[in-house]
């Protein structure tokens, strides 16, 4: 039993999805690879002395100051300075050059071009020399953390904005990856009237060959969406599935999963309204997946076993 | 008292003849489940914004949900609709929007926090020194995608200011009098 496009609430265009895509063989940087990376973040964070510490998910070098933590399973960094995220006794933080804008999720915060051109060249001249800035990158941008003060009741008596993070994205091709295995981002922190650096966390497998795989078209790239027991089981139970985001990409794993190709995928985030509750009615329940968008047979013709896919 | 951190169905925190009596003996609690801005699901049904919830009634201080969109905050749909569930809760964690991660796959969403905000600090002294609202940041900026907006609320006091609130071993005051609450999230 499954569901079929007519009968899905499309609150967004359904994409069209070629009949080929690329699918990518990555490597992993190894520890040693990614020493110079680890060096170079311990000295911009100026750790001090620290320990060696073999963790569960790879290597920290990490001391009272902070710490840099190499994964294993992806070749990922991240790094925090202790000192700058405690330099603040709440959520607000002293930007100066911010302004506040209104879109439909209501008004929020974003950085000046003055500042954000501070940050991405600062993001820049880091990543460069600690040789984290692989092909691929996407578009740069940065955007600020908000927060709200609220009193008992829930009214907002006071908000702003928070940390500055810049973060670039990866593409292979024109295709984008999507997931949380490919990005890098960089948070920044007001201090002393200017910016400084106070975590970043970088996660990209190199791209070290491509091959095209048959999707076999968009109906058919949809078959885990159309198949997805959660999905299938309420709607038979009378729910509507109703899709509002959809995205075509290749698909990167998280930093501590092991991943050796990136398969197209669609991230798909939707909601089931009129889910049958036995106590209260009808409720509405959200979902956000990954569904892989080529067959275990189209990957073996060309050439891969299979792709491990999560929910 | 038992402090213990880690991930598990439960069955809910919910008083109310439909319900099965609330469990809330530990410190922290990290949850996967379905959700929606009101509400998310447990074991047995669903807990809602409407439901007499009492977190932290015996223990509770930190409680992470991977519910979709459960710390939404918007103007007309402020994330204080959770504020009548804090008995003595100093945290609830969750989301702005939709956990790509929701409803399957427990392992990195539940140990990856516990290891931020407590284990790795509490295995090599001195290290890993993180507060709890970071240590879900850190966690979930690992496995979200950079489209996912990770997000808290939080309970503080002028006696009891939980900003810098570490997992710890002691008992932390819970805010009491003269509360405020502060909800904030930022880019995964």
């Amino acid at each position: 039993m499954s569901l079929s496009l007519e009968g899905i609430d499309w609150r967004v265009t359904p994409p069209e999805i070629p009949d080929e895509l690329p699918v990518a063989t990555l490597a992993t940087p190894s520890y040693e690879e990614r020493l110079h990376a680890v060096r170079t973040l311990h000295d911009r964070f100026t750790l001090g002395e620290t320990i060696e510490l073999d963790l569960p998910e790879g290597v920290a070098h990490a001391g009272r100051r902070g710490e840099v933590q190499y994964f294993a399973a992806s070749g990922a960094v991240r790094a925090r300075d202790t000192e700058v995220c405690r330099a603040f006794p709440d959520e607000r933080r002293p930007w100066t050059d911010v302004l506040e804008v209104d879109d439909e999720g209501g008004p929020r915060y974003v950085l000046g071009e003055q500042t954000s051109s501070l940050l991405f060249q600062d993001a820049g001249e880091l990543l460069r020399a600690a040789r984290l800035l692989p092909d691929g990158l996407g578009d740069v941008d940065v955007v600020l953390d908000q927060w709200a003060q609220l009193d008992e009741s829930g009214a907002e008596i006071d908000r702003g904005p928070g940390r500055a993070v810049v973060r670039a994205p990866y593409s292979l091709d024109g295709v984008p990856f999507i997931g949380a295995g490919a990005k890098t981002r960089l948070a920044y922190e007001p201090v002393g009237g200017r910016p400084v650096l106070a975590r970043m966390f970088h996660v990209h497998r190199p791209v070290v060959d491509v091959h095209s795989v048959r999707t076999g078209g968009t109906e058919r790239a949809l078959t885990g969406l159309l198949r997805d027991p959660f999905l299938v089981e309420h709607h038979q139970r009378g729910a509507c599935v109703a899709v509002t985001g959809i995205q075509v990409g290749l698909l990167a794993l998280p930093a501590v999963v092991p991943q050796h190709i990136a398969a197209p995928a669609v991230a798909v985030r939707g909601v089931l309204e009129n889910v049958h509750d036995d106590r209260r009615g009808p409720i509405e329940l959200r979902f956000a997946r990954y569904y892989q968008a080529v067959s275990a047979k189209s990957l073996r013709a060309a050439g891969f076993a299979a792709a491990h896919i999560p929910h | 008292m038992s402090r213990r951190i880690g991930s598990w169905w439960i069955t809910d925190f919910v008083d109310g003849a439909s319900f099965t009596a609330g469990r809330d003996g530990v410190a922290a609690l990290v949850m996967s489940s379905h959700g929606s801005p009101s509400g998310f699901a447990v074991s047995d049904g669903y807990v809602s914004t409407d439901d007499a919830v009492d977190f932290g009634k015996s223990d509770l201080e930190v409680f992470a949900s991977h519910a979709c969109g459960l710390l939404e905050h918007t103007p007309d749909n402020s994330a204080g609709r959770w504020i009548p569930a804090f008995e003595r809760l100093h945290y609830l964690l969750g989301f702005h929007d939709d956990s790509y991660y929701s409803g399957s796959s427990h392992d990195p969403r539940g140990s990856l926090p516990a290891a931020y905000s407590a284990w790795l600090h509490y295995s090599f002294f001195g290290a890993f020194d993180m507060p709890v609202r970071e240590a879900w940041a850190e966690a979930n900026e690992i496995v979200e995608s950079a489209d996912v907006h990770w997000a808290y609320l939080r309970a503080t006091s002028p006696e009891a200011d939980t900003y810098d609130e570490r997992l710890q071993a002691g008992e932390p005051p819970a805010p009491a009098a003269g509360r405020t609450f502060y909800t904030a999230r930022g880019t995964c």
